[in-house]
């Protein structure tokens, strides 16, 4: 089994871990707060108001004036991130860094556990209560029989979350979404593989649903 | 608010079993006694390492201190004092 660790409002976290007068607040990282430029991150608390990462500094600040804004500090942030490196490579050797606020973490090779969903969403479970204890930070975690369903499911159920999928309830829940729903696939992709999947007669803006999950069963069998 | 500063300041530090641990500092005339180290990180600026440590004061107050050991020296890098 594979697990994807994704920490939650990750850069937002460390600064809410370090600074506890942050905690419970919404807080929104980005460079000079003084200056003209874009959210790098926004806390949970922060996001029932609209804020999101790449949104306009200024339009954060019309929809959330009283959120704290913070300038970024990306070295602490891949501090922390080697920091929870470390802890993962207690669990597995094959841990495979994606991104600095997400990690694969490969279970095959362990003895005796992490061979079954259970036995591996049980490791996400004491993982995820050790990034808490010792990190003071929030992960949701993604188990799958491949990177693919690991990936796909950390993002079903955030924050804190963690869900597991084999490659049938995968198919139950991500099939009949849209295709664009796919890791890796954006918007010109998805267009691509709708047409790809369309009778030409169909390519147009408005394709039948039941095309949408045949390029999505397509991409997934890749 | 957050404020950043660039200000050099005297630290009390304690040197336990092979770590460091600011303990109490002078910033602006007056003495912050360090409740709780509650962050530390660490940036290469050519050869040397500069150690980063996040402490919350007796109060509210929350700061970011750093330690240059080719001075060896101390700056605060950045302080939460209170709301506004």
């Amino acid at each position: 089994m594979i697990l994807l660790v994704d920490m939650d409002a990750f850069f937002a976290s460390v600064e809410q871990a370090h600074h506890p007068h942050l905690r419970g607040k919404p807080v929104i990282v980005c460079g000079d707060p003084s200056r003209r430029g874009v959210v790098t991150a926004a806390s949970y608390e922060a996001r029932p108001f609209g804020v999101r990462a790449g949104m306009p500094l200024a339009e954060a600040k019309r929809l959330c004036p009283s959120a704290e804004y913070v300038e970024g500090n990306p070295r602490k942030y891949v501090e922390k991130s080697l920091e929870l490196l470390e802890m993962f490579l207690e669990i597995t050797p094959d841990v495979e860094p994606f991104s600095v606020d997400e990690a694969f973490l490969d279970l095959r090779r362990l003895p005796g556990r992490g061979q079954t969903l259970e036995s591996a969403a049980e490791i996400a479970r004491e993982l995820q209560q050790r990034i808490g204890d010792v990190h003071g930070l929030g992960a949701s975690i993604g188990v799958g029989t491949n990177k693919l369903i690991a990936k796909m499911a950390s993002g079903v159920k955030k924050p804190r979350g963690i869900t597991a999928h084999g490659e049938e309830s995968f198919r139950g829940v991500f099939w009949p979404q849209d295709v664009q729903a796919l890791w890796g696939v954006g918007p010109k992709m998805s267009e691509h593989l709708k047409a790809l999947v369309s009778p030409p007669w169909a390519r147009s803006r408005r394709l039948p649903g039941r095309s949408w999950s045949s390029a999505s069963a397509w991409w997934a069998s890749t | 608010m957050f404020e950043s500063h660039n200000d050099p300041v005297d630290v009390l530090t304690a040197f336990v079993d092979g770590s460091m641990r600011p303990i109490r500092f002078r910033w602006q005339g007056r003495v912050v006694r360090v409740r709780r180290v509650t962050g530390q990180w660490a940036r290469r600026e050519g050869q040397a390492v500069l150690r980063y440590f996040a402490v919350q004061g007796a109060r509210d107050d929350s700061y970011e201190l750093c330690y240059d050991a080719r001075g060896p020296s101390w700056v605060l890098s950045r302080a939460w004092t209170g709301p506004g």
